[in-house]
């Protein structure tokens, strides 16, 4: 067998197409709130900032390309950027011209996203989502639960003995966004695992450290709870083991399927303790975790037992 | 166009999508084990080492070295993030921009604190807070670093 054909099988094989059409609606959702809740009050910001501080990032550089090295723009152009990028959000989230939709929505979040990295100050929660948002532009997530889908029911008159079950729906090209993004997961936490050990090694682990953090946060972000905790020594201590430990072995889902039933809550915990007590936001993390849940299964067996349950009443 | 060319182009443009994206987010995750450090770049393609540093009991907290200007009247003002209107990770830049005596860090200052009296100095110092076993401990604020001034400019000592 080639390799070649190995590659195909892999990222082609059919996938639920409900899986990856819910993945398109709660992503994009939550991109959406995130522009207007947190993009948009950034813009406003950085457009006050002194020109000094502007470093365009490659990202920017690179798009700009056919027009030269990029300039501040106009407040008037980013804030229509801005409100363009919104409206495509929506029609993506219906699934109006989704492809379509999506690829502006995409390329729009990109745009803003990398403007506002372009004032010599990044952050790391954005960046999955930027990616993620690619790829469901390049994919057919708008082939179900999309306006699309509906008027092309319509469209063959469809009725609804011969309409095939959404949940039971597979497609060739339906798979390879869940699996790259079920892929890349494991990249982000081997890489701060990584950072930690190639830094300070397991010296990191010395329970000082994460007193440190939860102490900069808490005078950072006015966190009374991470103050709070910062008083723990041997409690911080443990957390920096279980942390290193989850960040250094969360690879091992993609090997060992079942231990997501793990990993998925401890991660969850640890992604909310942090969101909690260092007001670090990671929403994204959180929501992106969903790309391990086979969701037309979960459905399916919810319904199941839905029917079981009501013939169950009937009999009785 | 015949569709199994279109699905061989559709095929090829999200096996380049994918590979790259996932061999370059690999060589940034794991190239500081050899040394490689990428940082961030090529966002969104970058390297996770939030809160990675590692510290000693007695390491100053440094949320941010509080920036102090004095005029030629002897007036010692400690800038807040507000008076410069500036979130926390630009003041600290600011900071950093002064102390390298970057003058367009100096000329925004000036411009932001509008002194009646002329800006004579800048005085970068550590924040007032310690780590230890127990949690925070507040310690005298020092001064790290002092810029003189002459004329709105960095004055050579």
């Amino acid at each position: 067998m080639n390799i070649a054909k190995v590659w195909s099988e892999f990222w082609f094989r059919p996938g639920s197409s409900f899986d990856l059409a819910w993945l398109r609606i709660v992503l994009v959702a939550l991109q959406c709130f995130v522009l207007l809740s947190y993009s948009f009050p950034m813009l406003s910001y950085v457009l006050a900032l002194p020109e000094y501080l502007w470093e365009p990032r490659i990202v920017l550089r690179i798009l700009h390309l056919p027009f030269g090295f990029p300039s501040i723009p106009e407040e008037g152009t980013v804030i229509a950027v801005f409100w363009v990028t919104f409206a495509f959000g929506i029609l993506s989230f219906l699934g109006l011209f989704t492809r379509f939709s999506l690829s502006v929505f995409a390329l729009g979040n990109i745009v803003l996203q990398g403007f506002i990295y372009s004032f010599r100050d990044q952050h790391h929660p954005e960046a999955i989502m930027m990616l993620a948002l690619i790829a469901l532009a390049l994919s057919p997530s708008g082939r179900v639960l999309s306006i699309d889908y509906w008027r092309k029911q319509k469209r063959k008159s469809v009725t609804d003995s011969q309409s095939v079950a959404l949940l039971d729906l597979t497609e060739s090209y339906a798979r390879w966004p869940i699996v790259f993004l079920q892929l890349f997961y494991p990249l982000m936490y081997l890489s701060a695992v990584v950072s930690k050990m190639t830094r300070g090694g397991l010296e990191w682990a010395n329970g000082i450290s994460l007193q440190y953090h939860m102490i900069l946060e808490a005078y950072k972000n006015g966190s009374d709870l991470a103050l709070y905790l910062s008083q723990f020594h041997y409690l911080l201590n443990f957390a920096e083991f279980v942390v290193l430990a989850f960040q250094a072995t969360f690879f091992l889902i993609l090997f060992f399927p079942r231990l997501k039933w793990i990993y998925l809550p401890l991660g969850l915990c640890f992604h909310i303790i942090i969101y909690v007590s260092l007001r670090a936001p990671f929403p994204q993390w959180i929501v992106l975790y969903m790309i391990y849940i086979p969701w037309a299964s979960v459905f399916t067996w919810l319904a199941a037992q839905k029917v079981q349950a009501k013939s169950e009443y009937t009999n009785a | 166009m015949d569709k199994s060319l279109l699905d061989n182009i559709y095929k090829s443009t999200v096996s380049a999508f994918v590979a790259f994206v996932l061999v370059f987010q690999a060589v940034i995750s794991l190239g500081p084990i050899v040394g490689l450090e990428v940082g961030t770049k090529y966002w969104p393609l970058l390297n996770y080492a939030m809160y990675s540093r590692s510290f000693q009991e007695g390491d100053t907290v440094n949320v941010y070295r509080p920036i102090e200007i004095v005029t030629a009247d002897g007036a010692v003002t400690e800038l807040s993030l507000d008076m410069l209107d500036l979130q926390l990770w630009h003041y600290r830049m600011l900071g950093r921009d002064l102390e390298d005596g970057r003058q367009d860090a100096l000329d925004f200052l000036i411009e932001k604190t509008a002194t009646a009296s002329p800006l004579t100095e800048v005085r970068i110092k550590s924040f007032p807070v310690v780590v230890t076993r127990d949690g925070p401990e507040l310690q005298e604020s020092e001064i790290l670093v002092r810029i003189f001034v002459e004329s709105n400019r960095f004055r050579s000592l």
